[in-house]
């Protein structure tokens, strides 16, 4: 499987390329009144508006840094109801990809109450990384809210 | 003057200036005297001639009221008597008139609908012996005149077809019409109001005389829809304002004054209505004029129209009777009478009033000469009790006179004997009571009281004047000797001056010495002057090099500046291509994704994109080593900038000392300057005191002079002591003169 690698403060985490609709650059966003920190606003994709989380804060790290390594990834994946969810992840570092077999993951070996989003890790030369689950980031609450219709972009662009 | 005749002359002129200014302000007084009665009399000629026309008009206005009613009452009787004959309207026979225009007699032929009074025909009845109906019913209840009119045409010409006014001949005046447009050519007043169905009261010209009249409206039909004819009710105004006219006529206001009216408009404007005593009735007056020329009636005519109804008007006119020499001043009180048209005049002479006053000033006048007469006869007796009191009075002061001429000739003796003498007359101890002056009452007395006091102190002054001038020859004396003794101080006191002259002297030449070492000093610094002026200029030529140097350094950091610029350019770049690796990345990324998810078709895919990021990896690298040579060289660059502004600080910090120091030696040198001018000032005081010292020497000498002098002085001085003594001498014998 294909994971894009990305930096939160020190640590280096992977996210898989399979929930990936597009690499955007690191573009203005129109900033949200009175929403959690981790939400750093919303762009305009295509037309429609997605909500960008901020991975460093959702990492519990400081905000990502205004690089030009520092990209937004547009990903969609199934929400817990089954509907498509549509999220905009703000992401630093983020200038490679690599390929891995499942048979490389090490499982996960602390779970911490109330942060779900980790999972397996695995070796990347000496370092060591761990992989981000994009369906746990955004809590349930909030999820409905980012619901898509089930169109296909290419027919509505 | 003596006194006596003073005192006489006082009290004459005393008692005849009063006489006099009566007898010189009579004749003034007399004519503000006659001024005052004129204008009261002038004020009581107005008040008559405004109040007698006043109430002219109120009688008018009475009669006119009762005129009013009296017709109102005839008019509701005529009515009442109409309706019982079952009322006026129009048949359908008709009948042919020859109408006569009763303002112009021109004749025109009609033919009208017969008049119908309930079921009765009118007839044409001419004849008084003939009763016409209604008309003569009315007349007899009433002694006043009835006519029925007939509408003749559209415009509302008025004919009579049934009256009971007579024409001239005696006649029922039926037939004649009034034409609603009058020749002027205005409406006919009358016709116009009954056309609008109202009733019409107030003054009418009927058949060439002014009636008091009425005229009602007849209606065709109940219903009220035209107006077919008029019903006329009045009197004759000449009748009825005959016992007005006699009050008028025989009224006289103050000696020769009378009442007139005078028609206000139309053909009657500014004629007689009523003249005085009826001589002038008809005569028209709006041509006068009085003696100043002026048309005096057009003008009151018009005032009086024009004034508010009611109000009384009061002019002054001069009018020059025929039988009178002199014009005469008239006045005159106006009002106008609006429902007859009338304009009344009281009118009088304003003199007539002015015998009266003649005669008053008359009486008056001889009232104030005898006031005159008895003022003459105090007056002589006043001059007899002058001369008699006046000679009194001066008696025993020519004595006393005589007396104070003793006392001047030095006879102080017999003076006083006589003085006693007198004293005793008048009952006063010469002795014991001469300075009980309050109780005199007199003043004589008290005179020669004092006369007698002045005397007895005078002798006792001479007395002692004597005395005093045996005492004063012997302080003369006195004095002489002390003169002398000074005489002998003044000579010491010139040889300690001429001591005193040769100290100074010396002090002199010891300042001109001191004067010529000032000199000396004054060279020396005008030496240290001209070094200084040395060190200043090579200071000047430093300070010049220095500035050269800071030019070359600046020109140098110029430069760097260039170098600076210059790998700014190349860092803009190096970021050019910075932000293409980026892009080149991102695209590899993307295109990673798309290959994964085509799966194993886009295998071949996934490596190209593989391979192009790597190739965007190395290119960011050697960009970034570029970055960094070029940002060390920039840094190396601003370092040596800084190190240029440093030492082009440090080279300004020089040439600012070295100018410090050019400041300081050019300050010295001003000082040395300045101080040259001093030396000089300082040896100028020391010339100055050595000639100081000169002056004081002389001022010694001339001291020694003046000791000289006062010496001489006093000489003089105890010649005048002797003199003085010599006139005490004299005053001795002078005043040994009197006899005490």
């Amino acid at each position: 499987m294909l994971l894009l690698l990305f930096q939160a403060g020190e640590n280096q985490y992977a996210l898989e390329a399979n929930r990936v609709l597009q690499i955007l650059p690191r573009v203005r966003l129109r900033p949200y009144p009175a929403v959690p920190e981790y939400i750093s606003g919303i762009l305009n994709f295509h037309g429609a508006p997605v909500v960008v989380v901020d991975l460093s804060r959702a990492l519990g790290c400081a905000p990502s840094k205004k690089l030009m390594s520092t990209r937004i990834i547009i990903a969609e994946y199934p929400g817990r109801g089954g509907e498509k969810i549509r999220l905009g992840l703000m992401a630093q570092g983020l200038t490679a990809a690599v390929k891995k077999d499942r048979l490389e993951f090490i499982d996960n070996v602390l779970n911490v109450p109330g942060v779900n989003c980790l999972g397996k890790m695995f070796r990347e030369g000496e370092r060591l990384i761990q992989l981000v689950k994009i369906e746990e980031i955004v809590p349930a609450e909030l999820e409905n809210m980012l619901a898509v219709p089930d169109v296909n972009i290419e027919d509505s662009a | 003057m003596s006194l006596r005749s003073s005192i006489i002359g006082v009290a004459i002129l005393a008692s005849v200036l009063p006489v006099l200014v009566t007898i010189l302000v009579i004749p003034f007084q007399r004519n503000t005297f006659k001024k005052a009665i004129m204008e009261e009399m002038d004020a009581s000629a107005k008040y008559e001639a405004t109040a007698t026309a006043g109430f002219v008009y109120d009688m008018c206005k009475v009669t006119q009221l009762g005129m009013e009613k009296r017709l109102s009452d005839h008019l509701r009787g005529a009515n009442e008597e109409l309706a019982r004959l079952g009322g006026l309207s129009l048949s359908s026979e008709t009948v042919s008139w020859t109408a006569r225009n009763q303002a112009t007699s021109d004749r025109i032929e009609t033919v009208l609908p017969r008049m119908c009074l309930g079921t009765n025909l009118i007839v044409q009845n001419e004849d008084f012996g003939v009763e016409s109906p209604l008309v003569d019913v009315v007349t007899k209840f009433t002694h006043a005149y009835c006519t029925i009119f007939q509408r003749m045409n559209e415009r509302g010409d008025m004919l009579r077809i049934c009256t009971s006014i007579p024409t001239v001949d005696r006649k029922r005046a039926i037939g004649t019409y009034i034409p609603q447009l009058l020749p002027d050519g205005a409406e006919n007043p009358v016709i116009t109001k009954c056309l609008k169905g109202e009733t019409y009261f107030g003054r009418a010209l009927v058949m060439g005389q002014w009636h008091a009249a009425v005229y009602e409206p007849i209606w065709d039909s109940p219903r009220k829809q035209k107006v077919i004819g008029m019903l006329y009710i009045g009197f004759n105004l000449d009748e009825i304002n005959r016992e007005l006219r006699e009050t008028i006529t025989t009224f006289v206001l103050g000696k020769s004054g009378y009442i007139g009216v005078i028609g206000g408009r139309g053909e009657f404007a500014g004629r007689y209505i009523i003249s005085r005593k009826g001589e002038r009735d008809g005569d028209s007056l709006i041509n006068e004029q009085d003696a100043d020329g002026k048309y005096f009636i057009r003008d009151h005519i018009a005032k009086a129209m024009a004034a508010p109804e009611g109000t009384v008007l009061f002019e002054r006119y001069l009018w020059k009777n025929k039988n009178d020499p002199q014009p005469r001043m008239k006045c005159a009180g106006i009002i106008y009478f609006k429902p007859w048209d009338w304009v009344i005049y009281a009118t009088m002479y304003e003199d007539d009033n002015y015998d009266l006053i003649a005669k008053f000033l008359k009486s008056t006048f001889r009232i104030m000469s005898i006031g005159a007469a008895a003022g003459l006869l105090v007056m002589i007796l006043a001059i007899i009790l002058a001369v008699w009191l006046g000679s009194a009075i001066t008696r025993p002061i020519s004595r006393v006179v005589s007396i104070a001429q003793q006392i001047a000739s030095g006879n102080l003796a017999e003076a006083r004997q006589r003085v006693a003498a007198m004293l005793e007359k008048i009952g006063i101890n010469a002795e014991a009571q001469l300075s009980k002056q309050k109780e005199l009452k007199n003043e004589t007395d008290k005179l020669i009281n004092a006369i007698a006091l002045m005397t007895k102190h005078l002798a006792t002054l001479v007395a002692q004047v004597q005395r005093s001038s045996v005492q004063m020859v012997s302080t003369a004396t006195e004095i002489a000797a002390a003169s002398r003794e000074q005489e002998s101080t003044v000579t010491e006191f010139g040889a300690s001056t001429t001591e005193i002259a040769a100290a100074v002297k010396e002090i002199s030449a010891t300042s001109q010495e001191l004067a010529k070492t000032m000199e000396d000093i004054k060279e020396t610094a005008g030496h240290t002057e001209n070094l200084a002026d040395k060190g200043h200029s090579g200071l000047v030529n430093m300070q010049n090099s220095m500035t050269q140097l800071v030019d070359a350094t600046a020109s140098i950091s110029t430069k760097l500046s260039a170098i600076n610029e210059k790998a700014g350019a190349i860092t803009s770049l190096v970021t050019t291509i910075t932000k293409v690796a980026d892009e080149t990345n991102l695209l590899s990324l993307n295109a990673s994704i798309e290959a994964e998810k085509a799966g194993d078709y886009g295998r071949g895919f996934a490596v190209v994109a593989r391979e192009i990021r790597r190739l965007a990896d190395q290119t960011a690298v050697s960009t970034l080593d570029i970055e960094q040579t070029v940002k060390e060289m920039q840094s190396s660059v601003s370092a040596g900038v800084m190190e240029m502004d440093k030492f082009s600080g440090e080279v300004a910090q020089w040439v600012k000392s070295v100018g410090d120091i050019s400041g300081q030696l050019n300050q010295i040198l001003e000082q040395i300057k300045i101080l040259t001018p001093r030396f000089e000032s300082v040896n100028e005081g020391m010339r100055s005191q050595a000639s100081g010292a000169q002056q004081i020497s002389d001022a010694m000498t001339q001291l020694t002079e003046g000791a000289r002098n006062t010496s001489e002085s006093l000489k003089h001085f105890h010649e005048v002591t002797s003199q003085l003594k010599e006139a005490a001498h004299d005053l001795q014998t002078e005043v040994s003169q009197f006899k005490v």
